[in-house]
């Protein structure tokens, strides 16, 4: 998902802590799907009610925001709306590789190969409508903000940046630099810990924060240059260039200045509309942010959501939510961290 | 045209851990008179302000202004291949494109860091009003953060009638230090034009305390406005922490 540009842009590791008071624009879409990939029992299947509806969503959404609203972070969600059509073949090509790896996951199971069927199974994972909503419902009990974007929701969680309204962006994937977004965090796990590959190990994982400036300074770009190298790298809107990865499309834009200049010179004929998906990055249908309210967390509708809907045990959400009581009660006694710029 | 020496690998490393208690890129501003520094940190919460005038070198020459932005990382590196008894020769290339840090001591050893694009906005420390002026060894303030860094991440600290105190809350319990003015005290003058209390966070003072290399410091706040921390560096030079506080949410 998203393109990758990992190679060639380098990450600050941070903590939670650093994170205190800042507005976190959550990519919605991107962090429900990591969810539903990853909170499985170890044959892959996902946590489930008694009727046997997912609730991997609702867990994590639960979970991770405690954790947040614990650290004195302000999240706030942001939603996918319509995405460009010129995602079509990249959304039919993941709608079949779910329904491949749901396939396979069966076929795993019934040959009992746990590993390869937890694996089928995390990539078979399916957003519905519904958990969406029931998303968006459990947010708003937790009283934390959700937004609607016009498109892509990196799109909007950028100029929410861009604006001051948000300190960052937060994704698992590189387009929020390509939307122009000063700063993002990779990485905010609860766990802080991730399967690497198959490994039945667990490597550390710390949040990141990337800064859009710095980085386009040390490798001598602009964001023009930066979306023209994620177009040969591959987008979500098209395919890569076949042998070019992030460096070599560095070297690329750095000697020829843009994709025009790489085809007339090189050679390289790019088979896809890249000025159409240069102005998807570039040029977004930008949306009126709405004001941001948080609010104390609203413990009778989240019993609602969570254990009379979806039978999550009681005494399990009670102590969450009394101990985040106490957190915020502490955290409103140690005051906010203010800015220098605000005495001169 | 740049070139100074500095015989004292000491002082260097120094100065270079300080700046990276805060900065991840630094920009050296340098001209005729020395070499100085002013940045904010990424989150604008801290600020350090480096003056090293041309004295503090042994030799200094300098023909026009330079800007000098380089990655921290780069320099702790270099920093920690330095050896006791080295000496150190600055330079810039001709055409201000590497700046070459030199290492003489038994071998030649010859660093050259590529400049980055420094950024457009530069800043400089506004002198502010404040209402307390404290001047303590260095230690008796490290051990004091230390010691409200066991109970809390915050700590409030406050001046009134000849004392200074460090306070923290967390959950626990509470710690406090006091200091009394007097002349067997490490807290030797304290200057108060009006009582003062304000917090601060625990993370940024513990980091800055640990970058402070001087015996004395000192120390001037006022009332829910920035802390600022000073202190010498070789012969003539100063660094200056200044940090934002903490503030009761509305």
């Amino acid at each position: 998902m998203g393109t990758k540009l990992g190679d060639i842009i380098t990450a600050q590791t941070i903590s939670l802590e650093d994170l205190r008071d800042r507005v976190i624009a959550v990519d919605a879409f991107n962090t429900l799907y990591q969810f539903l990939s990853t909170i499985r029992q170890p044959d892959g299947t996902p946590l489930m009610d008694r009727q046997g509806r997912v609730t991997s969503h609702l867990s994590g959404l639960f979970y991770r925001n405690l954790n947040f609203l614990e650290h004195g972070i302000r999240p706030v969600y942001v939603f996918d709306g319509e995405s460009p059509v010129l995602k079509e073949p990249e959304k039919e090509r993941r709608r079949k590789i779910r329904e491949e790896a749901r396939q396979e996951w069966r076929r795993a199971l019934e040959e009992g190969r746990m590993e390869d069927a937890r694996k089928a199974a995390r990539a078979s994972s399916r957003l519905s409508a519904e958990m969406i909503e029931e998303s968006k419902s459990l947010l708003t009990a937790m009283g934390i903000p959700v937004v609607q974007a016009p498109s892509e929701g990196e799109a909007l969680a950028a100029q929410m940046t861009r604006a001051g309204v948000a300190w960052a962006s937060a994704s698992q994937d590189n387009d929020s630099l390509l939307y122009n977004c000063p700063r993002m965090v990779r990485n905010l796990s609860i766990t802080g810990r991730r399967r690497s590959g198959r490994s039945k190990s667990y490597k550390v994982i710390y949040p990141e924060l990337i800064e859009l400036e710095s980085n386009l300074r040390a490798l001598g770009i602009t964001r023009e240059q930066l979306v023209d190298i994620a177009i040969l790298v591959g987008t979500d809107y098209n395919d890569r260039v076949p042998g070019i990865g992030p460096k070599t499309a560095l070297k690329l834009i750095k000697q020829y200045g843009n994709l025009e200049t790489i085809e007339r010179e090189k050679g390289i004929k790019l088979e896809f509309p890249y000025q159409e998906i240069r102005r998807i990055f570039l040029d977004p249908p930008e949306a009126d942010v709405p004001k941001l309210d948080w609010h104390p967390p609203n413990d009778t509708e989240i019993f609602k959501i969570l254990c009379q809907e979806h039978d999550f045990s009681e005494n399990r959400v009670q102590s969450a939510l009394e101990r985040l009581e106490k957190k915020l009660q502490e955290l409103a006694e140690s005051g906010a961290q203010s800015s220098l710029t605000d005495f001169f | 045209m740049f070139h100074a020496t500095l015989d004292s690998t000491k002082t260097w490393k120094q100065i270079v851990d300080a700046l990276a208690t805060l900065l991840t890129e630094v920009v050296f501003i340098i001209d005729d008179k020395g070499i100085s520094l002013c940045q904010l940190d990424s989150s604008k919460a801290a600020m350090i302000d480096l003056s090293l005038p041309a004295g503090v070198f042994q030799e200094y020459q300098c023909s026009q202004e330079h800007v000098v932005c380089l990655d921290t990382d780069e320099l702790v590196k270099v920093s920690k291949r330095m050896a006791g008894d080295d000496h150190i020769e600055f330079s810039l290339d001709d055409d201000a494109q590497r700046f070459e840090i030199k290492l003489i001591g038994q071998a030649e050893r010859r660093f050259s860091f590529m400049l980055l694009t420094p950024p457009e906005e530069r800043r400089s420390s506004k002198p502010m009003p404040y209402d307390v002026r404290a001047e303590m060894f260095t230690d008796a303030f490290k051990q004091a953060i230390k010691d409200i860094s066991v109970i809390s991440n915050h700590v409030r600290i406050r001046a009134e009638e000849g004392t200074l105190e460090f306070r923290g809350e967390g959950n626990l319990g509470e710690a406090h230090v006091t200091l009394r003015v007097g002349e067997e005290s490490p807290l030797y003058s304290l200057e108060i034009g009006r009582p003062a209390t304000a917090m601060y966070s625990m993370s940024y003072l513990a980091n800055i305390s640990k970058a402070m290399s001087s015996d004395s410091l000192v120390l001037q706040f006022a009332t829910d406005k920035p802390i600022q921390m000073e202190f010498g560096v070789a012969e003539g030079g100063t660094i200056k922490f200044i940090l934002a506080p903490r503030i009761e949410r509305r």
